[in-house]
């Protein structure tokens, strides 16, 4: 266990991997408005830079301080603290729904009579691993990982693309206003607006300069890789395909053939991917440690990681039992229930901000 | 030590757990279908669910040449107990992934395609890419016709869906392609078509892969013929006709010329014409001059442009021809106009759409205008001559 | 020790009385006397007879002293310069101190009326010539390998590094072998914090006996725990040189012909000495062909298994009817079969590796080709099975650092278990966790697994390709090479 900093393209790189691994499960804003995703995708993502330069303003003005002990010093101990309760709430419900989301890809797609319970199991004992070795080893996990991700999906999109013969994204701006708000809600609800929990690792970079810069490329870099995956799953599998597929992405990859024979090789492909998606899983679980250190000023935080995995275990194992109930949570739930960590919080901490500064000025 | 006892203690948990899957599936216990058909009883409202697989006797191990093939039947009310009522039969677990062909049987295909289909998409053992192929008559039947050529049966119509772009009078889709098109109301779609005749010099029935089977609303409406099915073949998508080459028989003058052609390009455009929306198609082919029936001098290039021109329309004649047998007669937008609409002109398609299949489509005036080029005349030429 | 920690004394006869006492019962000691011309026992000299070299002994030292004692008339004076003339160059006052020099192939002189011994080292025990190397087999470069003798194996170092910033330092470690372990590296190159943290270690190693380097590396490891090695070892000297003008320490430990390179990064221990001296587009075609055999040492036959019992729609259609001819009638399930085969091999391996090389090459035969057809013939094992197995040896076989092959194959099989519990989904956590462990080692408090960042680009690089030698940082001088036999510096 180490608790070395990071550099700011390492924790680019782990925004990426944070935010991209489950972006494409679903593609559950897609199925809303079809061709018109793209503008949902990239509201979605340009409200996520706003976000992020807001919180990184937040992190400037108080450069050795982690997030959580920001929002103590800003909202005074009791509220600061039930604030830190609220988001371990948010983290615990983004940490299970990550957990089930794949076991319901596995028991769906692959192994169809394991257990969930196992496999979440399993899942959550790597993740556990993971947490505890700390933030400089999960990044250069990341960098390991990333690069054969990246050249698998970059291998699997060229063969997606020779099936694409349509632009989808046509007809355009076929949509009702209020319809594409709401996907870029949902948009922004799920693959994008876990990056308010990503924040509670600002303060662990060496160079806060670059933060929002890596952070940025990183979300663009994640809006790019949905959007190329939602353009493919969508050429390739047709709108009607698209729309009953539950995993469109991967119904598109099953169809990658090389040569006549080799088939099938989704399977290769899931192997990477679940590697990604944990990513999501890890930094959630690190980043409740942190904050459950800090509501209780613990310093030695390593026995902390295998009860906080225990408790997703256990949380998770009774939750969304039925999959349509995970599926509606995102759709429905979750586009609302992110605004409060995710907008309203920052936005909160900005104008206290604000307000002690002109304070400040006024006394002086 | 701590890590030595967990690692140890994990490893143990892991040993005593190896294998106790339910997921797992052992080759030895395993027989491939390697062809399904599905056929549906009028009378006795039972699907009739056929498979053709493939198993490894233990007595045959090592000899690799001689894999037995065996088909059996099974019915029951729904595909899937049908399926299921199967494996009282069966020696062995079926697996369904290496499953490269459906048949369904004409009946089945008029009465209930919608379920057949949406049986194929909801299993996840079934390829996508596998090809879905119409009967005529009775599927289980064909698929129990003895492969010509001594080969297992599934390889032969891999074979024969592999060849379809070498003379494309047959058009073959995957399941994929039938799950996104076959629930829209305003189109329909056009897949193999398989029958059983006696070849020229046979005396034994076998399997033909020729014409297309016509589906529309989510069931079979019509069969078509080998011609229309090539106009198909060269309109419908580009994937379809990236690699396609047939075989053509121009008349020009007084001789007739034999070209193998290919087709370089296609577009489609809205047109308006007597105040209807009408469609303009154009399309890029190249020929290459197999034989001629007199003597031709191709190297003049007067006579090589008068070929190109004959060969041009009469593609278009030929295309004409067949598109208004498509809107006339079947009625059924089988090329995909109404896709091209929708996704280029969203708001005249929003104007249409209500009355697309009973007015628009059947009285929408079609221009085709065909370009062949013929780039070269093969490895005899005359010099001079008439 | 201290209990012998007792100044020497005076008389010859009570130091002779005092060291017979330490040294009893052993067979080997030798106290030989020498006289004055007047027959009175003036000194004596102490060995242990099997350690020193009798012949100079006897043929050179105690002649000349005879020789010089008697035309100086018998003096001790005169005795102790005749000594000092012969080598005699240490001289110390402990008992302790005599106790360690005749231990250590070593004479010492006790003199009448001085409290303080004369002492020499003349070493003369036997010891193996200079060979090729026994593991590390290269087809071109340097055949010279290290010995079982610290002080040749430092004259191999030195010779190549003929620089006054090679630095060394040594220790004793081992509370009976007393095992000479020197450090060494170049003083411009280190990383100060590695050396002092290879100081920190080597001091607190607490061993009775030191057999082999083997033992100093566990004791000094980062990660005693973990299965990967994580500090170096080779036979070759060149390998030495240039490990230490890369900033490596490396330990020369008495008695081992291994010598131990830190810090180590995995990809040391997968590229042979001889990927600088081929040309590097096959230097590089060859280290991509090792991380291939890598992988396959370590997942093909969980790949197997998750394939073919979990993901059957992946093995291509064609194949799939050859497996199942193949695997009709054999009794054992995949996993099973796998583990059985594997098992297998590993006996062939262990029972060649341990069998004179002769008889070796004929086990393996006899393993590979007669006990593999006739398995297959007899139904127990599939073909394809073989080919997996075999194929997966064969590949361990090709990664040249021998610990790291063996814990690929440790490895493997937890791997395999874990496939045949959950298929792909095991391989991949598993494959995850097993990135993430070698993320989190470190080696002298360097990344254990070299990744991008904190590292900078061209090392990062330099890890896994060989960049031409003009790129190659630290092979090239900055200035232009000095003529014969002017001062020569390794300068970046």
């Amino acid at each position: 266990m180490n608790n070395d900093k990071i550099t700011p393209f390492q924790l680019g790189c782990l925004c990426f991997a944070f935010m991209s691994g489950f972006s494409t499960l679903y593609l559950l804003e897609a199925k809303l408005i079809l061709h018109d995703v793209w503008i949902a995708d990239i509201t979605a993502m340009l409200a996520t830079i706003v976000l992020l330069k807001l919180l990184v303003y937040i992190q400037h003005q108080f450069p050795t301080k982690n997030l959580s002990d920001i929002i103590v010093t800003l909202l005074g101990k009791w509220l600061g603290k039930s604030v830190l309760c609220f988001y371990l709430i948010g983290m615990t419900g983004l940490g299970i729904l990550s957990l089930r989301s794949i076991s319901l890809f596995y028991t769906t797609a692959i192994l169809p009579n394991t257990s969930p319970n196992l496999i979440m199991l399993l899942v959550i004992l790597v993740t556990t691993y993971a947490a505890y070795l700390g933030l400089s080893t999960i990044s250069r996990a990341t960098l390991m990982i990333l690069p054969f991700f990246t050249v698998a999906m970059l291998v699997i999109c060229a063969f997606i693309f020779q099936d694409v013969e349509r632009n989808p994204f046509l007809p355009q701006f076929q949509h009702p206003v209020p319809l594409i708000a709401y996907s870029a809600l949902v948009s922004f609800g799920f693959p994008f607006g876990k990056t308010a929990v990503f924040c509670f690792l600002f303060s662990e970079t060496t160079n806060q300069k670059k933060l929002s810069k890596s952070c940025n490329i990183a979300t663009v870099f994640s809006c790019a890789y949905l959007l190329i995956s939602t353009y493919l799953a969508f050429g390739c599998l047709g709108e009607n395909m698209f729309k009953t597929s539950s995993f469109p992405f991967f119904s598109a990859i099953q169809l990658v053939k090389f040569g006549e024979y080799i088939e099938r090789i989704e399977i290769i492909i899931i192997g990477i991917w679940t590697i990604l998606t944990l990513f999501e899983i890890i930094i959630v679980q690190y980043a409740f440690v942190k904050i459950v250190g800090r509501l209780f000023t613990v310093k030695n935080l390593s026995s902390f990681y295998l009860p906080v995995g225990a408790i997703f275990f256990a949380v998770a194992a009774t939750s969304f039992i039925n999959p349509a109930k995970l599926v509606a949570y995102d759709l429905t739930i979750l586009p609302f229930a992110i605004i409060v960590p995710s907008i309203l919080i920052p936005l909160c901490l900005i104008c206290i901000i604000w307000f002690r500064k002109l304070g400040t000025k006024t006394t002086t | 030590m701590r890590t030595i006892k967990r690692g140890v203690l994990l490893l143990l948990l892991s040993a005593m757990l190896a294998g106790c899957s339910s997921d797992i599936r052992e080759i030895s216990d395993i027989a491939l279908v390697m062809l399904t058909a599905i056929d549906y009883d009028e009378q006795k409202q039972l699907y009739v669910f056929t498979v053709n697989c493939l198993e490894a006797s233990t007595n045959t191990a090592g000899n690799t040449a001689r894999k037995p093939e065996w088909i059996a039947s099974a019915s029951g009310p729904s595909v899937f107990e049908a399926a299921r009522n199967l494996r009282s039969r069966a020696g062995k677990v079926l697996i369904w992934q290496h499953d490269k062909f459906f048949l369904i049987g004409e009946s089945a295909a008029r009465r209930s395609f919608y379920e057949v289909v949406d049986f194929l998409t909801r299993s996840r053992d079934i390829r996508l890419s596998s090809f879905l192929i119409v009967a005529q008559g009775n599927a289980s039947e064909l698929m129990r016709t003895r492969a010509e050529t001594g080969d297992l049966l599934s390889n032969e119509m891999l074979g024969k869906v592999k060849n379809e772009q070498l003379w494309g009078k047959s058009l073959t889709l995957a399941v994929k392609d039938i799950v996104n098109e076959y629930t829209n109301p305003y189109r329909g779609i056009v897949t193999g078509k398989l029958s059983k005749a006696k070849p020229m010099g046979g005396n034994r029935e076998v399997l033909f892969l020729s014409g297309g089977s016509v589906i529309q609303q989510g069931r079979l409406k019509e069969w078509l013929s080998g011609d229309d099915t090539l106009s198909i073949h060269i309109l419908v998508n580009k994937k379809y006709w990236k690699a396609l080459e047939f075989a053509e028989y121009v008349p020009f003058n007084d001789r007739r010329v034999a070209l193998r052609m290919r087709v370089g390009k296609r577009s489609m455009s809205l047109v308006r014409a007597e105040g209807k929306p009408g469609i303009a198609i154009r399309i890029e082919m190249s020929g290459s001059i197999t034989s001629i029936d007199k003597k031709l001098n191709l190297a003049d290039p007067a006579t090589l442009h008068g070929v190109e021109e004959a060969a041009s329309r009469y593609m278009e004649q030929r295309l004409k021809v067949s598109l208004n047998r498509f809107q006339r007669e079947l009625k059924s937008d089988i090329i995909g106009f109404s896709d091209y609409l929708r996704q280029h002109h969203p708001y005249e398609w929003k104007r249409i759409s209500k009355t697309w299949v009973t007015d628009v489509y059947p009285t929408m005036p079609i221009r085709v205008r065909v370009d062949v080029a013929i780039p070269t005349i093969g490895m005899s030429e005359v010099i001079g001559g008439p | 020790m201290d209990k012998i920690s007792t100044p020497l004394e005076p008389s010859v006869a009570r130091n002779v009385e005092s060291l017979r006492r330490l040294f009893a019962n052993n067979e080997q000691i030798v106290f030989h006397t020498i006289e004055s011309s007047s027959g009175i026992p003036i000194a004596a000299m102490i060995y242990l007879n099997v350690l020193i070299d009798m012949e100079r002994l006897q043929q050179h030292i105690l002649p000349q002293i005879s020789l010089h004692l008697h035309a100086a008339g018998g003096s001790a004076h005169s005795l102790e310069e005749a000594a000092r003339a012969q080598g005699f160059e240490q001289s110390f006052g402990q008992l302790d101190v005599a106790v360690r020099t005749i231990a250590d192939a070593g004479l010492v002189l006790c003199v009448e009326g001085r409290s303080e011994a004369l002492g020499m080292r003349l070493p003369g025990y036997g010891k193996r010539a200079v060979g090729a190397p026994m593991t590390e087999v290269n087809v071109r470069g340097p055949r010279a390998g290290f010995i079982e003798d610290a002080d040749t194996n430092l004259g191999l170092i030195y010779r190549r590094l003929k620089t006054d910033r090679l630095k060394s330092k040594s220790y004793r470690i081992g509370q009976e072998s007393q095992t000479d372990v020197t450090v060494l590296y170049l003083d411009n190159q280190v990383d100060t914090g590695v050396l002092q943290e290879v100081e920190r270690r080597l001091t607190a190693v607490r061993l009775n006996v030191v057999a082999d380097s083997a033992q100093i590396e566990e004791w000094i490891q980062d990660s005693p725990y973990s299965p990967f090695p994580q500090i170096q070892n080779t036979e070759r000297p060149d390998r030495v040189t240039t490990a230490l003008n890369r900033g490596k320490v490396a330990i020369v430990t008495d008695g081992s012909p291994n010598v131990l390179l830190v810090p180590a990064a995995f990809t040391d221990f997968l590229h042979p000495s001889e990927d600088l001296y081929e040309k590097f587009y096959f230097a590089n075609f060859l280290r991509g062909l090792r991380l291939i055999t890598l992988f396959i040492s370590l997942f093909l036959p969980s790949i197997y298994i998750a394939l073919s019992t979990f993901h059957l729609e992946m093995i291509p259609t064609p194949l799939m009817l050859t497996f199942l001819t193949a695997k009709a009638g054999i009794p054992l399930p995949t996993f099973l079969e796998a583990l059985v085969m594997e098992i297998a091999f590993e006996i062939l391996r262990e029972a060649s590796v341990r069998l004179p090389q002769t008889v070796g090459q004929s086990v393996s035969i006899v393993g590979a080709l007669i006990i593999g057809e006739a398995a297959v013939q007899s139904g127990i094992v599939s073909r394809p099975m073989v080919i997996v197995v075999a194929l997966t040896g064969i590949a361990s076989f090709t990664i040249p650092s021998f610990n790291t092959a063996i814990t690929m194959r440790m490895l493997r099989f937890p791997l395999m278990f874990i496939a045949a519990w959950t298929g792909v989904l095991g391989i991949s956590l598993c494959l995850f966790a097993l990135v993430l462990h070698l993320c989190s080692l470190k080696s002298f408090g360097k990344s254990y697994l070299p990744t991008l960042e904190p590292m900078r680009w061209r090392d990062f690089v330099s890890h896994y390709i060989l960049l031409p030698i003009k790129h190659r940082k630290l092979s090239r001088t900055q200035a232009s090479p000095a003529a014969v036999g002017g001062p020569k510096h390794e300068d970046d």
